[in-house]
């Protein structure tokens, strides 16, 4: 196929795992390729693709795992992203993970995927939380009537993966039985007769392209990408357009969906026995007051308090120890050993490689990181998160997001790069411009907060106040004079699933915590690094009193900030975090005075987005709007900054 | 005017309203939809009554006409949405029945059956339904069989009886998420925002979707 060769993927053999959405399927993954993708107690946690080569079923495989997905009709780019994975990387086996919980909404997905005539097998997830809601699946009958083997899995404990990758090895093609009215049949005949000889295509690509012409177009166009068959397909897409334009699509689906629903409900009705009477647990009750219109409030910001006084005291406690037992020790004896001035200055000065390259990522930003993502992690684990998104979906509305936007937010505060992918979740172009903006501007990441709260921790709680609402109040004048010129393409549509609340599973929260440790470490270890020996060159070269002069008209004329100030906006454009341990080493060295503490804080928290969030900017929105929003940022964090200033000293 | 005449002479009509719809009102065009029989007279017929206009291989309706055809394609279509959503039958079984409630519904039970089906917006095959006087003025003189999602209490079971969208993304996204005709929901919160709990999941909506959604009214409500 020609945009196999184009993409020059590796012609490797390819398992794809998909289900719907917070099914497991990130579990699968991890205990099939023994690796790691993280996982939630929540929809959409995976929203990019991830892979990896291991040995499976009695081969060397690709397994792939894939965003969840309602269907094959693609609603947003991460769905899109599990739809491309599907169509065009020929898998030659599915694993599809069904949701016993939700067995019907499983089973009209199944019906769905198995049209698509690739091998398939078949596992039950969530047996062991479908048993404890009273669910019980006669799943020897459902095997029957779909004709193929289906394995009851738990996977988060490893019970029945052994079974199901022995199914894998024999996995066929399943022709699902499903009666499509008659006008739906005709249909798809008249279908073939148009495209027969151009094309050999499942019955669901049949119908994907039958019911949703902007997905038809995308298969049609991607599997005819090369030059020379480029009219092809745009005459078979005009022939299909011309046949149905009188049809309405809407009757075609409906009628599909119509008939997979039915086809579900009748299968569910004949397997499926549940205890009806169904008493709500004391987690049901937890989640319901976590989302109360008064008592979701007071719970939030208490959790809000823990996290401050969790990461900003506990983290700085256990900072400080390291420093004290370990590290300034060390730095002491290192100095101690070395006579040239320059080498030591190197090592273990303002800059040194091991100072603030190791010491400072290790001794400062591991504690907070550890008592953050254990807290995070945590509530992720619970399913509280989802819940925020209802709490605020109103106060978003103004500007222009809804209550889903809360999600990769809430993200945000792990990692700015990593949230601007997860805004793929939001369906319209426009929401993902605003959110990403948002992110940008005004959300710390992890390591950032981390350390700005462990600075705020040891000052007057005035601190914080004036901090964050400096950075709220910017948030919402600039979200709003955004919503007011970004060109509306689509009203931003507030439904999601929300998960039910269940105890943490602390396996899962330490091994996630770890995991995202394990990712700060190889990752922003040796950018602490790079930034010292960079800074090491700018001081020793003379260039960074250069830059210094230059821009001291703004940092110390208009923000009133000491000019040292500028070394960490330059640590901050490489890395946020970087900036802020330097900040909060110039707080601690006492080099800066309260008002000077409060600005900047301020401008940390608005300036410009670290390289890597700049680069996933210009993947994700284009030039034209990376360029603009850093910019943008740019100059809103100098005014504001300078604004806040003026302000505090008057009083 | 005899009784059969006036059946064909509706028939073409709406066929005409209905080219008018997909942008492709030619004579050509009317012939592919296999117009009623002796169509030719009736077309110079209702030329001469003033209900549409003939020339140049297009066919077009006048004011008159249009105001006639929305009439008739309201009637047809309300029947349709009757037939599916409260009969249940599938959208390909009714098009001979809903013709024959076309031509037998008086106004006035025309706009009954619209506010008991709580003013479609779309007939089941995906069409606009014209606005009656009923639906401008929103009246409810008579108690709607269904009701809003929305307005139903928390705690309460009721049975969905179908989705009122314009936003055939919204509806779509709507069923695969489970929310179909004929399941039985529960509402479990609606402020700030609507928590709705299908067969043991829930759903979180904003109340605006909510409002889309008509769900078969509860008993003592």
């Amino acid at each position: 196929m020609g945009k196999a060769m184009e993409k020059k993927e590796s012609p490797g053999r390819k398992i794809v795992i998909v289900g719907p959405a917070n099914a497991g399927k990130s579990i699968l993954f991890n205990k099939f390729s023994r690796s790691y993708s993280i996982v939630s107690n929540y929809s959409q946690t995976t929203f990019t693709a991830v892979r990896k080569e291991a040995d499976f079923a009695g081969g060397r495989y690709e397994i792939i795992d894939t965003p969840g997905i309602f269907s094959l009709n693609v609603l947003s780019d991460d769905e899109r992203v599990t739809r491309d994975i599907l169509l065009e990387e020929n898998p030659e086996l599915l694993i599809f993970c069904g949701d016993a919980v939700n067995l019907k909404q499983s089973l009209v997905l199944l019906s769905q995927v198995l049209e698509l005539s690739i091998p398939t097998a078949f596992c039950l997830n969530k047996i062991d939380e479908a048993e404890k809601k009273g669910i019980e699946i006669n799943t020897e009958l459902l095997s029957s009537k779909i004709g193929m083997p289906v394995v009851k899995t738990a996977a988060i404990y490893g019970l029945g993966l052994r079974e199901l990758e022995n199914v894998c090895r024999t996995a066929k093609p399943v022709a699902p039985s499903i009666a499509y009215p008659a006008f739906v049949g005709e249909t798809i005949k008249e279908l073939e007769a148009v495209i027969s000889g151009r094309m050999d295509m499942a019955k669901g690509i049949l119908f994907l392209l039958l019911s949703d012409p902007e997905s038809g177009r995308d298969i049609v166009e991607s599997r005819y990408s090369s030059l020379e068959n480029r009219p092809t397909a745009r005459s078979l897409l005009d022939s299909v357009e011309k046949k149905f334009r009188v049809i309405s699509r809407i009757t075609l689906r409906k009628a599909i969906l119509n008939s997979r629903e039915g086809w579900a409900n009748q299968t569910v009705s004949l397997v499926v026995k549940r205890d009806t009477v169904k008493s709500p647990t004391v987690f049901d009750f937890f989640a319901e007051i976590s989302r109360h219109p008064v008592w979701g409030w007071p719970i939030l910001f208490g959790i809000l308090w823990i996290i401050f006084e969790g990461v900003g005291k506990i983290a700085g406690w256990m900072a400080g120890f390291l420093d004290s037992i370990l590290f300034i020790p060390a730095a002491e004896w290192v100095a101690s050993l070395i006579a040239n001035p320059l080498l030591k200055d190197f090592l273990v000065g303002d800059f040194g490689i091991l100072t603030m390259g190791i010491a400072n990522a290790i001794g400062t930003v591991v504690p907070i990181l550890l008592v953050f993502f254990l807290l995070l992690n945590l509530l992720e684990d619970i399913g509280y998160l989802p819940n925020l998104s209802i709490l605020l979906n109103r106060l978003l509305m103004p500007l222009g997001l809804s209550g889903k936007a809360v999600l990769p937010m809430v993200l945000g505060f792990g990692c700015n790069t990593m949230a601007t992918l997860t805004t793929r979740m939001l369906e319209s172009r426009r929401e993902r411009i605003l959110a990403t903006f948002l992110i940008a501007l005004g959300f710390p990441c992890a390591v950032q907060l981390g350390i700005m709260l462990a600075i705020m921790a040891t000052a007057p709680y005035s601190v914080l106040l004036i901090v964050i609402s400096a950075v709220m109040v910017t948030q919402i004048i600039s979200g709003l004079i955004l919503n007011s010129f970004v060109p509306v393409d689509k009203k931003a549509d507030f439904i999601i699933e929300l998960p039910r609340f269940r105890l943490p599973n602390m396996r899962n929260v330490a091994r996630k915590t770890y995991f995202r440790l394990e990712w700060f470490l190889s990752e922003a270890v040796p950018m602490f690094m790079v930034a010292a020996v960079a800074m090491f060159t700018l001081k020793v070269t003379g260039l960074l009193r250069m830059i210094e002069n230059a821009l001291s008209p703004v940092v110390t004329g208009f923000l009133s900030l000491p000019e040292k100030m500028t070394e960490v906006f330059i640590l901050v454009l490489s890395r946020r975090e970087v900036g802020a341990v330097f900040f909060k080493d110039m707080v601690d060295g006492a080099e800066v005075d309260y008002y000077q503490t409060v600005v900047g804080l301020v401008v940390i928290t608005l300036f410009i987005p670290c390289a890597s969030n700049t680069i996933v900017m210009f993947k994700e929105l284009g030039a034209r709007w990376a360029i603009a929003m850093n910019v943008g940022i740019i100059v809103i964090a100098v005014l504001v900054g300078g604004f806040v200033d003026f302000i505090i000293r008057m009083f | 005017m005899d009784h059969r005449k006036k059946h064909s002479k509706d028939e073409l009509i709406e066929l005409v309203y209905h080219l008018g719809e997909i942008h492709s009102q030619t004579i050509e065009a009317l012939k592919e939809h296999k117009p009623p029989a002796g169509y030719e007279k009736d077309l110079d017929e209702l030329q001469k009554e003033g209900v549409l206009i003939l020339g140049g291989g297009k066919v077009e309706l006048t004011e008159k006409g249009t105001g006639l055809a929305e009439n008739i394609m309201r009637r047809h279509r309300l029947a349709e949405v009757l037939l599916t959503d409260v009969l249940g039958k599938a959208p390909d079984e009714i098009e001979s029945a809903a013709c024959e409630f076309e031509h037998i519904l008086a106004p006035e039970i025309v706009d009954s059956i619209c506010i008991l089906l709580g003013h479609p917006k779309r007939c089941p095959h995906g069409l606009p339904i014209p606005e009656g006087d009923c639906c401008k003025k929103e009246s409810d003189k008579l108690q709607s069989a269904v009701l809003p999602l929305s307005a139903v209490k928390t705690g309460i079971k009721v049975k969905v009886a179908s989705i009122n969208s314009t936003d055939e993304t919204r509806m779509l996204k709507l069923m695969a998420m489970g929310m179909t005709p004929g399941t039985e929901v529960m509402l479990n919160q609606k402020i700030p925002a609507l928590v709705v709990d299908i067969d043991g999941n829930l759903l979180a909506l904003d109340k605006s979707i909510g409002e889309e959604i008509n769900v078969w009214r509860p008993k003592g409500m």
